[in-house]
């Protein structure tokens, strides 16, 4: 066993906090490869690489149907995935990992490294369900590169009772390249959410924007880092980032860490954050229309999630998911 | 060349420091070696005839101070070498004394440059004055001495009937244990003030501290503990600047406040340090139930600032407030904030901040709020801004938000950018040049801080921020 230590802040604070990175205590020294199931589109190519699976998007093409990834986590296991978007391509990739959430109460680890290089104009949009329950603990790591024009969109979904870590870099490299993020979170029981996203803007006008929604209850602890740094150069970029979170019980803790880090004169950026409980007046109007004070806040809280699943456009994803939840 | 990359930069020559530069040459006083031995805590609590359970707080304090390491975040401080520092500097002919004719003409002179006796004459009800390590000034008015306001130096306060409640209290908020300087602070602390309100008693007009280091290579320690009794009021001032030497100085000072029932105090700040300084300052505030504590606080000078007061509402329906302004620029790296502890129900806590970064200068706003499982009902709000004036300027924001509690409303937002075109442009179309626009529009964006303070206080803050724009068009 050993120690993994990850999700490192930017820019290092107080100690006492306990936010500058997440350690991993109990990580198995070795792991089998990660079984996962594909649905290919079209011409996108699969070959391997010193044990990663490499998918290549062709340039100039444009995938009408998902990528779907399949990741069966019935053991603990890794795998690493490469994908390469070329240059003014278009694609949408579902990684499903909801089988966290189907072996009982087996303990286990997954782990999955992911990288994904948009070139020049290429568009990738990422779709991630994580779903496990108590005894998992799924640690994915996602790395992107995005060239000149390109965008890149991650809409992730995190649900149940497991320990799931979230470590993605975003690396906005090349001139009016984009990232977005669209999360929602529902966590519950001792379960824990640990998210570190890192927006870093080299290019000029690039643009980063990162949204969460997220629902805590019972014992749950989540923390969320989320940084945009705006590099010397990166002129006329902009960041924003935005978390608000509905805390359900007294026994939640709640930890979010917004860094903005700024060396360039010409940029804007701005964070935002709202903890806590329902406005007086929302909680007000919904109980003069005969809900319980609970019912609202579980009104609420799906409300969240039903959301984001809404702004999914693939029907098959949406349906999977709903199905879930 | 693309437009976007276009500047043009107009460079202004700059406005005389001199009255904060003035130096007075220290070869007639009285100073320790440098370095920190054992020794030297020793000969320092001799030398301030120390009881003897504070000798054994200091050496205590050495012995953590030198078990501990020092933290793994903020900026560097490569450049402090406390082989190098003088921990106690006593200038020649030293005597506190309660009127300025009595204090040694060099000395005073300093004073009068820097507007002290003339504000107390204006507007304050009490004044001390440290110069170095020594307070050579201290006075408060008799009608404020007549409500039972003791505002005195520390040291003599510890042999008078406070003493008691002075080792109540002294380091109790900001243990030694807290951090390394905490620690360093703890062994060699010297001067500073002591301030007790009874209960009920309303200080109408403000007491001021006013630090001064003038000795090159010397360190400044001094310690300001205030106590606030149920239902009374204080507003305290504290101002502090030192000349530029091209060898490192040192403050590691500590304020300790103590807020009780439904008690408000206010503690404002000026600090104005050279920037060779090292500001490494601790400030804590516990508030009891009901109570208030507002920090107001203005950063413009040191080399390197850590600098972050703490709030600890301990009280049901404790508030705090804090409004700050943060000006770094040429070779400075302050890093400053603040931090909020909500342990008692119904507690509040309000941030408001500004930073301005120019030329190399590095600004970091840090914070902490942390609501505990205890504090159900409180609510939390915090608001940064940062202004970038060129492309050489850094600027970041480290909140962290720590929320144990769901009765809770936490709202945190932040914003970094630059001056608009537009405004400069507006401004320029009525007749100001682009140089007073940029001055207008920064000395505006700090407003936050400069209308809580009382107005010569304003004046002066609006004059350094006017001190700072000069050359920074671009």
């Amino acid at each position: 066993m050993s120690n993994l230590v990850m999700n490192q802040l930017p820019g290092r604070t107080f100690e006492w906090l306990g936010v500058n990175e997440a350690v991993l205590s109990g990580m198995e020294e070795s792991y089998e490869a990660l079984h996962y199931k594909t649905e290919l589109t079209g011409k996108i190519d699969c070959a391997q690489n010193g044990g990663t699976d490499i998918y290549q998007i062709p340039g100039n093409y444009k995938a009408e149907q998902p990528v779907y990834f399949w990741l069966a986590y019935d053991r603990s296991a890794r795998n690493q995935i490469e994908i390469r978007a070329g240059k003014g391509s278009e694609a949408t990739i579902v990684m499903d990992h909801s089988a966290l959430h189907q072996h009982g109460e087996k303990e286990l680890q997954g782990l999955l490294s992911t990288k994904i290089v948009a070139e020049d104009h290429a568009k990738v949009k990422l779709i991630e369900i994580q779903k496990a329950h108590a005894g998992v603990r799924f640690v994915n790591e996602l790395h992107v590169e995005c060239m000149e024009g390109a965008e890149f969109e991650i809409t992730q979904l995190f649900l149940g009772e497991g320990a799931f870590y979230q470590d993605l870099h975003c690396d906005l490299k090349g001139y009016g390249s984009g990232f977005q993020a669209d999360t929602a979170y529902l966590i519950g029981k001792q379960g824990k959410l640990d998210i570190n996203y890192v927006a870093t803007h080299y290019g000029k006008k690039s643009s980063s924007d990162m949204k969460l929604n997220g629902v805590l209850r019972e014992q749950a602890d989540k923390i969320f880092r989320g940084t945009i740094d705006f590099k010397h150069g990166c002129v006329g970029a902009v960041g924003t980032e935005k978390e608000d979170v509905l805390l359900m019980d007294p026994t939640v803790d709640n930890k979010t860490v917004p860094l903005i880090l700024c060396q360039e004169e010409n940029v804007s950026g701005t964070h935002g954050a709202t903890i806590g409980r329902l406005g007086k007046e929302l909680l007000f109007y919904l109980e003069s229309r005969g809900m319980t004070k609970t019912e609202v806040y579980e009104m609420m809280a799906r409300a969240r999630i039903d959301a984001l699943v809404k702004r999914i456009a693939d029907e098959r994803t949406r349906s999977a998911i709903w199905a879930e939840i | 060349m693309n437009a976007e990359n276009v500047t043009e930069k107009t460079i202004v020559s700059d406005i005389n420091r001199s009255v904060y530069d003035v130096r007075n040459e220290d070869k007639d006083a009285y100073r320790f070696a440098a370095g920190l031995t054992e020794e030297i805590v020793l000969q320092l609590s001799k030398e301030k005839n120390d009881p003897e359970w504070m000798r054994d707080f200091r050496l205590k304090s050495l012995e953590i101070y030198n078990k501990t390491d020092m933290v793994e975040w903020g900026p560097p401080i490569d450049g402090l070498d406390m082989e190098h520092i003088v921990t106690y500097v006593r200038p020649k002919d030293n005597k506190m004394s309660a009127t300025w004719d009595e204090v040694p003409a060099e000395i005073k002179n300093t004073f009068d440059r820097l507007g002290i006796p003339q504000a107390e004459r204006e507007s304050l009800a009490g004044v001390g004055a440290q110069y170095d390590s020594e307070l050579v000034y201290h006075n408060v008015k008799k009608e404020v001495a007549e409500q039972g306001v003791v505002y005195s130096d520390l040291e003599s306060a510890l042999h008078g009937p406070y003493e008691e409640m002075i080792r109540q209290h002294f380091m109790k908020l900001v243990p030694p244990t807290d951090h390394k300087f905490a620690a360093l602070h703890g062994a060699v602390w010297s001067g500073g003030s002591f301030v007790y309100v009874p209960a009920g008693v309303s200080v109408e007009i403000p007491l001021q501290s006013y630090f001064r280091l003038n000795a090159p290579g010397a360190g400044q320690f001094e310690h300001t503990l205030i106590i606030v009794e149920e239902g009374a009021y204080l507003h305290f001032i504290e101002g502090c600047s030192a000349p530029k030497y091209n060898v490192a100085n040192l403050h590691a000072g500590c304020v300790e406040l103590f807020v009780g029932k439904n008690a408000v105090m206010r503690y404002s700040t000026i600090e104005n340090w050279s920037k060779n300084m090292y500001n490494l300052n601790t400030k804590r505030a516990i508030v009891a139930e009901g109570g208030k504590v507002e920090w107001i606080s203005g950063s413009f000078g040191s080399h390197v600032s850590y600098l972050y007061p703490m709030s600890i509402l301990n009280g049901r329906g404790a508030k705090a407030e804090f409004t700050g302004v943060t000006f770094a620029s040429e070779g400075q790296d302050l890093d400053t904030g603040c931090k909020m502890v909500h342990n008692a129900p119904d507690t509040s806590s309000y941030i408001n901040t500004r930073s301005i970064s120019k030329a190399d200068g590095i600004n970091t706003f840090r914070s902490s709020v942390v609501i505990s499982r205890n504090a159900a009902g409180s609510k939390s709000s915090a608001s940064c801004e940062s202004l970038i004036l060129d492309d050489e300027a850094r600027s970041d924001t480290i909140p962290a938000m720590d929320i144990k509690c769901d009765e809770v409303d936490v709202g945190h937002e932040a914003k970094i950018g630059r001056i608009s075109d537009e405004a400069i442009f507006y401004l320029m179309s009525r007749g100001l040049s682009e140089q007073e626009a940029r001055a207008l529009i920064v000395s505006g964006f700090a407003d936050n801080v400069s209308k809580e303070l009382p107005l010569e206080y304003a004046v002066e803050m609006n004059n350094l921020i006017r001190l700072e724009m000069v050359g920074s068009i671009g």
